[in-house]
């Protein structure tokens, strides 16, 4: 179900740092899964974990007939980082290399042991949510606009324009996507469907599989006596409040040098900037279908209302047509 | 052999698997430096410290989420629920995710769900619940209820061992107040088998958990009016072990099912099945059943011994089982 990677993407981040792998976890979620309680309690345990998560939002502004604006009362997903206390990012998603930048940027700070980051990649669903639907509630406006930002077309522009490829390259790369479509289409349709009685099996792992984990690291690290230390991933300020009853700074208990790199105490919020692509892109859009927003019924109900009225005789007087 | 609770023999196996396989850790609410609601995981803290032992929000999806994760990447995670009534809260992640991660992926989940779970303890409707039928319901888990010590500890290292997601039952009336004398070193007990806890050839009791030690009381009952009852204890709801089952019911001819948990969809329903399909010939008397009422469990003590199945409730049906 929508969501439920978010936590378990946090395990694998956590596992991975306590075997010593130095990896980090990247999972991703659309704008509509977005509102869903494993999203937050992941993000949130993930935040709390100082976990090695890149969480990547794409907001492609339908959850299939439901835009953003009806969803949630936020400009940008990436908000919600803000009370997480996690780092978030937002980027054009139809840059290609804007999106490869920032991604990059965020894997480095996850590896470096500054916990999770959020990064919201602004794009567009240009089909319906499923093959049945033709996405008639999408105004043609808003295709319109985000035809023009085609990420394939951009990224090609891109190219050429930093001399990076020619017309022969290009239509080679063409011709060999062409060939690999056709010959996995053909793969998929030349494969026999599985045998029935294969239904019954695989419901358990019956010594299918050995389960056996990759250290990175000493194991006697994690074994008592050395195991029984303060984690890696220790934030200085974590829950700290000014009060009579502050905890004394001297209590806790020094961090250890992270097996990871970085030693996790910054937790450094970075406030993002509005996009360009957010600017662009119409906050609230007219809706094809449904109930329109209340805001947008009183605007309308104003509107009638200053105008002068059609009708000079009363009612009972006026011809029913 | 020193004689400890059921609660020390969980601690035990917790313990020593840590100890055995780094690749164990525990996660769940409140664990570490309070030792957990029931005190399951006293003294775990300090010994594996919080890299082993990882205290999370009140955040059930992602404790079992994460222990998924873990597991992924060859960990053996024991993720405690406070309560097994919170269980509801990552019903999906259980029961979506966790369970249909090798028949969908192939990826096996090798993590243990533990909590303390029953009734009887005046713990209300939110705190004693038995959701163990839900999950014995979903193809892809395997379901533990043990009433001993020595089970628990046996298998709860079977638990962790095993490959596919546990989930592992504690029934909180036991907790403390059973006591045995259980092996210090390593033992497991195998899951999926039940265990004949007494022998007779009247009719059969199947029962477990905490209503095994009630069936026990009434089979000492019955016996001194002359009906010797063979007792089942279950000890794994999933897989149902329907062999012992079926063997004792073809030898005592007369089957009264005993569980906690509510009436309608019980296990008692899947084993009087079982016993029609496979057995109906050897019925001397229609299959009987005392469990809870079809009701939330309820506060008030009356009102939960009314709820509650008893011994004295189990004599009657066994009584009226025995005059066929």
């Amino acid at each position: 179900m929508l969501g439920d990677l978010i936590p378990v993407m946090t395990g694998v981040a956590m596992a991975g740092r306590y075997l010593g792998q130095n990896i980090v976890a990247m999972t991703w979620i659309g704008d509509g899964g977005s509102s869903t309680g494993a999203f937050h309690e992941g993000l949130n345990l993930a935040a709390q974990q100082r976990a090695p998560l890149v969480l990547i939002v794409e907001n492609n502004q339908w959850a299939y007939s439901t835009p953003v604006a009806r969803q949630v009362p936020i400009k940008n997903l990436a908000d919600r980082a803000v009370a997480y206390g996690i780092a978030s990012k937002i980027v054009d998603g139809n840059d290609v290399v804007a999106t490869y930048e920032t991604t990059k940027s965020a894997v480095e700070d996850c590896r470096a042991g500054r916990g999770p980051v959020l990064i919201e990649v602004k794009t567009m669903r240009m089909k319906g949510h499923a093959q049945h639907d033709p996405a008639e509630y999408v105004p043609k406006a808003m295709f319109d606009y985000w035809k023009t930002q085609d990420p394939i077309a951009r990224y090609e522009t891109y190219l050429t324009e930093h001399k990076l490829w020619d017309a022969k390259k290009k239509s080679e790369i063409d011709a060999r996507i062409e060939r690999e479509l056709d010959a996995d289409q053909k793969f998929a349709e030349e494969s026999p469907m599985p045998p029935a009685e294969l239904a019954e099996q695989g419901v358990y792992c019956e010594g299918c599989h050995t389960i056996e984990a990759e250290w990175r690291r000493a194991k006697k690290e994690v074994i008592p006596p050395a195991s029984n230390e303060e984690a890696v991933w220790k934030v200085a300020d974590f829950g700290a409040f000014k009060g009579p009853f502050a905890p004394a700074a001297a209590a806790a208990p020094a961090p250890r040098a992270a097996a990871s790199g970085g030693n996790g105490a910054e937790s450094p919020l970075v406030a993002h900037d509005e996009p360009e692509v957010a600017k662009q892109t119409p906050l609230r859009v007219p809706f094809g279908r449904g109930p329109k927003d209340r805001s947008v019924e009183l605007e309308r109900r104003d509107k009638v209302a200053e105008r002068p009225p059609r009708h000079n005789k009363p009612p009972h007087k006026r011809r029913r047509r | 052999m020193p004689e400890i609770t059921m609660l020390e023999a969980i601690r035990q196996a917790l313990f020593e698997e840590m100890e055995r396989d780094p690749a164990v850790v525990a996660i769940g609410e409140d664990i570490g430096v309070y030792g957990g609601a029931f005190k399951a995981t006293e003294g775990l803290l300090a010994k594996f410290g919080h890299e082993r032992v990882i205290e999370t929000p009140i955040s059930e999806t992602a404790i079992v989420g994460a222990a998924c994760g873990m597991s992924y990447l060859g960990l053996r995670p024991v993720a405690e629920m406070q309560f097994i009534d919170f269980i509801a809260c990552c019903f999906n992640q259980v029961t979506n995710f966790v369970a249909k991660s090798h028949y969908r992926w192939g990826a096996p989940v090798p993590m243990v769900l533990r909590g303390p779970s029953g009734g009887g303890v005046h713990g209300g409707p939110f705190h004693s619940a038995n959701p163990e039928m839900y999950f014995v319901h979903t193809p892809g888990l395997k379901v533990i209820y043990p009433s001993t010590a020595y089970d628990a500890k046996g298998l709860l290292k079977s638990a962790i061992r095993d490959n596919n997601p546990v989930l592992f039952f504690e029934h909180k009336f036991l907790y403390r107040r059973i006591k045995e004398e259980v092996p210090a070193g390593d033992f497991t007990v195998p899951i999926g088998k039940a265990v004949v806890r007494r022998q007779g050839s009247d009719l059969t009791i199947v029962s477990y958990a905490a209503m095994a030690h009630v069936a026990m009381e009434a089979a000492a009952t019955l016996a001194k009016e002359g009906i010797e009852a063979d007792v089942i204890d279950l000890r794994t709801l999933l897989p149902l072990d329907s062999e012992t089952i079926l063997a004792s019911v073809k030898n005592t001819n007369r089957l009264l099912i005993v569980h906690e948990d509510t009436r309608t969809g019980g296990i008692a329903g899947e084993i009087a099945a079982i016993v029609c399909e496979s057995a109906f010939e050897h019925l001397d008397a229609p299959i009987a059943r005392v469990t809870a009422l079809d009701t939330p469990v309820p506060y008030a003590p009356p009102l939960e011994e009314r709820f509650l199945p008893n011994a004295e409730k189990v004599v009657a049906a066994a009584r009226e089982l025995a005059k066929y």
